[in-house]
């Protein structure tokens, strides 16, 4: 269907521009030149050629009823209603949560004002900067927006719509039913956290709603193994907050220990690049434009991220790639925490011993994690449906990337509440934890709808 | 006269057909919640920011002082000025860079006394009651006050 395949482009173009954005933003950090207003204009062409040019080689979804069309239009025009409650709650007023009036406005009206680095506030010590080293990629979506258009927190309700994009086209391009997809997108949407006037939510003004954008492209893309949905998913996640860094190095050692070369080859290039660009703005950013360019580090990325897809087929038994991966693993913590300086990662990596010392925390840490996810209902019920697949065999390999992902994400999500500096582990908990699983809920809407689809019955049998 | 008697529903259809139920269950969950929770709470929240304005939104939400402070600064300086701070820059002074924009928050530290500029901006000075001088927002536990020295 035409309108379908509008969808699916007009998803890959957002999410390829965004990325175009991102890189070129960077580049001018590096160089320190002022972001021309050019850049968001040129992305945006530039990603819609390409989302067009790979339309035409694809094959059509598959076919729609007439029945599953008026749903499909139902699901979207609740959508679009949500759309605007946010559009609404974005726009009325400038930040109204804690973060997002402490720092992302904050620095994405000094963009606004003047898209460079070249600025006392990043550039003098002495002036205050909440956060200075921290990614800049979605104050820098804002600025430009802000600047084209005038209204640059049109990216938050933006953001929404292209999350529910992102779940539809997925369910679809894994063979689910047009009904089931929609359904999905509709349960991601009209979850308390994700609707609600939220720390952390859409139009909270927090970066966590790119993140989650940002993380369910990744797995979207492994799953269905589109490579530009891999890559932007990685690079998008890298440039918006430091767990995105983790993320995608998650999605490298999944890669890695599968011994999925293509995958692994997207996978390793885009990280190891997106997280070179990012060290050299981040050490811009620490050092105020006088440090050096962090060449070690820099090269360690390139050769690692160059060798490591080459290599994977020589270490026959996932023993030896997992020995392998957390040797690479623990070189790039030391070479990351070398370039951290005094800055947001040092804080988590300079002190391993924190984390040894609060390991008797973990029971807490977990037991937060599951009240958080299930028993507090802001995630309803889309972070408990996905449990099913304790029950469920079989199905294709590559279908089962979004349930081992919250697996993965389950254990990872301990490990920034191990190695922060608190003093108050369960206010930290209760205030931060809500906002990193909110990360993987989109992960979780697709775990769930391919469950639900795994289990269809075959044509002829009654629908439930 | 014969009638039809539906085929049992397989395991896997029987399971389908729960897990479809929780999933309509989770979305009618969030649907009834929408206008209390994300159209009256969002109003709320917008009527409160607009009555208040950015720093008394969060400060007499965390039962800080501050409101005045920042009010007056604004009120009483120029928007291209640079102000002195002192106290520590966590709890309420996270929001006197957003409250206080475009001017630049400045360590009163980094100031050596012939100085009429830091960072490129003109300090801020103002009259506050019978004193004139240079304007500095103080943080402390309480929240913000501002003093002219």
């Amino acid at each position: 269907m035409k309108v379908e395949a509008g969808l699916e482009g007009a998803v890959t173009a957002a999410l390829v521009a965004m990325v175009v954005v991102g890189g070129a933003a960077f580049a001018a950090f590096a160089i320190g030149a002022p972001v021309p207003d050019a850049v968001l204009p040129a992305a945006l062409v530039a990603a819609a050629v390409l989302a067009w040019r790979r339309l035409r080689g694809r094959a059509a979804p598959p076919p729609m009823c007439t029945r599953d069309a008026w749903w499909c239009v139902a699901a979207a025009a609740l959508l679009v209603a949500a759309t605007a409650i946010l559009a609404w709650g974005a726009l009325a007023t400038p930040s109204r949560f804690w973060d997002g009036a402490a720092m992302w406005d904050v620095k994405a009206a000094l963009l606004a004002a003047t898209p460079s680095l070249e600025q006392p506030t990043f550039r003098d010590p002495a002036v205050h900067c909440h956060s200075r080293d921290y990614p800049l990629l979605q104050p820098m979506l804002h600025a430009l927006l802000e600047r084209a258009v005038g209204c640059g927190r049109a990216l938050f309700p933006a953001l929404y719509a292209l999350q529910c994009g992102v779940l539809f086209v997925a369910m679809r391009r894994l063979g689910a039913a047009a009904t089931t997809a929609a359904l999905v997108a509709v349960a991601w949407g009209v979850t308390p956290m994700v609707l609600n006037p939220t720390s952390g939510g859409i139009d909270s003004g927090y970066a966590d709603a790119l993140l989650a954008v940002a993380v369910t492209a990744m797995v979207a893309g492994l799953a269905s193994r589109d490579h530009v949905w891999l890559a932007a998913g990685i690079a998008l996640g890298v440039w918006v907050k430091p767990e995105g860094l983790v993320y995608g190095g998650l999605v490298v050692a999944a890669a890695w220990l599968r011994a999925d070369r293509a995958l692994l080859r997207t996978a390793a290039w885009t990280w190891f690049a997106a997280s070179g660009v990012w060290a050299v703005v981040q050490r811009d950013l620490q050092t105020l434009g006088s440090g050096p360019v962090p060449w070690a580090l820099l090269a360690a990325l390139a050769v690692v991220g160059g060798v490591l897809p080459h290599v994977h087929a020589r270490l026959g038994t996932v023993r030896t790639r997992l020995a392998v991966g957390v040797g690479v693993a623990l070189l790039l913590l030391v070479l990351g925490a070398a370039n951290a300086g005094s800055g947001t990662w040092a804080t988590y990596v300079a002190d391993p011993q924190r984390a040894l010392g609060r390991l008797t925390s973990v029971p807490t840490i977990t037991a937060e994690l599951f009240g958080s996810a299930v028993t507090r209902g802001q995630f309803g019920l889309l972070f408990v449906l996905p449990l099913g697949l304790l029950f469920v065999r079989g199905g294709a390999p590559d279908r089962r990337w979004p349930g081992q992902w919250l697996v993965a994400a389950a254990l990872v999500l301990h490990a920034p509440f191990l190695l922060a500096p608190l003093d108050d582990l369960s206010g930290h908990l209760r205030a931060t934890m809500p906002r990193m699983l909110f990360h993987h809920l989109g992960v979780a809407a697709l775990a769930t709808g391919l469950l639900v689809d795994r289990m269809r019955p075959p044509a002829g049998e009654a629908l439930a | 006269m014969e009638t039809a008697v539906p085929e049992p529903l397989s395991p896997s259809a029987k399971a389908r057909r729960v897990l479809l139920v929780l999933l309509l269950v989770h979305v009618a969950w969030g649907l009834v919640r929408i206008p209390d929770k994300a159209i009256a709470r969002r109003r709320d929240d917008i009527a409160r920011y607009a009555e208040r304005g950015q720093a008394g939104y969060f400060l007499k939400h965390a039962k800080w002082e501050g409101t005045e402070a920042i009010a007056w600064i604004v009120a009483n300086t120029a928007a291209d000025a640079a102000i002195l701070h002192e106290g520590p820059t966590r709890g309420a002074f996270e929001f006197a860079a957003g409250s206080l924009a475009p001017r630049l928050l400045v360590a009163a530290s980094a100031w050596a006394p012939d100085r009429e500029t830091i960072a490129g901006r003109p300090l801020a000075r103002a009259r506050l009651g019978d004193r004139e001088g240079i304007v500095h927002l103080i943080a402390s536990e309480a929240g913000l006050r501002v003093e002219v020295r």
